[in-house]
């Protein structure tokens, strides 16, 4: 348990860091709860054990944003 | 030049309905008919003038599929991305016939004769936006003229700008545009050509976001429906059609009320609509 808070501790700056950057993008008016579960997202995928679990769920958050805001945008 | 206002007439020749209702994720028109997807997963079918023909639940489907597009080829089979990094062909009767793995994931589809029409991520500013392959052959795909991916300031900014739209193409070329553009490139494997709207957009006031909301290219002519928001949902509609054949110096425009889902088919000088009522409508050129 220990170790794992350490594990967790130790992710949280780079984490807070990528909300930070993320943060500095504008939301289109039809994107906003897009934009909102992208960050959230990125941040789980932030949290991975591994550099490749970072990225492959980062792919993921991607490719639920390009959904949600299609969706917005382009269903009819 | 204004636009002229007196060239089209709007005739509704099918009364409100329900009709595919939800979102309609995909709409692909081949062999007569037009093909609608919803997210409800329901295949509607219509004729070329907007009568039901039949509609049928999408099964074999898996419950955390999340299927988007359709697109109808040559051989008149039916495709959607079951999610983006699989292909379902579709029945008639609804049933998932095929499944194939994508060796990238896939956003959009969309048919081009007898080849898909897609969007792939990750999205890599300067290159095509689109790409062709044959639905059994995704690992050897083709660029497709016409769009080029922009850059964005960040990972969303640059995928909800270059996130694209087609409208329907008579077989040969078809018009695709990214969705908050006010340009529309038509395009083929061969020739690609940009049609402006920029003027056309700002006198209709359309809706920014995503002005363009559905076209279709028949030949010489081009229907174009701009987007606006519709109360209570808010969701897009196209409130506006406009008409242009390549020997016309200007666009003729007509308002449409209520708004329009979608164009169910286009020839030269008419073009059948579905409105957000579930009534059809035929915008005429004089």
């Amino acid at each position: 348990m220990k170790t794992k808070s350490r594990h967790l501790i130790g992710w949280a700056p780079m984490a807070l860091v990528a909300l930070m950057v993320l943060g500095r993008s504008t939301p289109a008016h039809a994107q906003f709860a897009c934009n909102e579960n992208l960050r959230l997202c990125y941040f789980r995928a932030a949290l991975a054990d591994t550099w490749w679990q970072m990225w492959a769920m980062g792919m993921d958050c991607e490719l639920d944003y390009a959904d949600c805001t299609r969706r917005a945008l382009i269903g009819r | 030049m204004l636009p002229l206002l007196l060239a089209l007439v709007v005739t509704q020749t099918i009364p409100p309905r329900r009709i595919a209702e939800g979102v309609i994720i995909g709409r692909a028109a081949c062999q007569s008919r037009t093909w609608l997807l919803t997210d409800a997963r329901v295949l509607t079918s219509l004729s070329t003038s907007g009568d039901l023909v039949s509609s049928v639940p999408v099964a074999g489907l898996r419950a955390d599929d999340r299927p988007w597009g359709l697109a109808c080829l040559g051989d008149g089979s039916l495709w959607t991305l079951a999610r983006p990094r699989a292909l379902a062909r579709l029945g008639d009767d609804g049933h998932v016939m095929e499944r194939i793995d994508l060796p990238l994931p896939r956003v959009s589809l969309y048919g081009a004769g007898d080849r898909l029409l897609f969007q792939s991520l990750p999205i890599v500013a300067g290159q095509n936006a689109l790409q062709t392959a044959a639905p059994r052959l995704p690992a050897v795909p083709r660029p497709w003229r016409g769009l080029t991916n922009r850059g964005g300031a960040s990972a969303e900014h640059q995928i909800a700008r270059n996130l694209v739209v087609c409208g329907m193409g008579d077989g040969r070329q078809t018009p695709c545009w990214f969705v908050g553009a006010s340009r529309m490139s038509v395009a083929d494997d061969v020739r690609e050509r940009t049609v402006a709207l920029e003027s056309e957009i700002a006198r209709a006031a359309a809706d920014p976001e995503a002005p363009l909301h559905d076209a279709a290219v028949v030949g010489d002519a081009t229907w174009v429906v701009f987007g606006g928001r519709q109360l209570p949902a808010l969701r897009l509609a196209g409130a506006r059609i406009l008409h242009r054949s390549r020997a016309d110096t200007s666009w003729s425009a007509i308002d449409l009320s209520p708004p329009a889902r979608l164009i169910v088919s286009a020839s030269p000088t008419s073009c059948v609509l579905l409105r957000t009522d579930g009534s059809v409508v035929e915008v005429r050129h004089r």
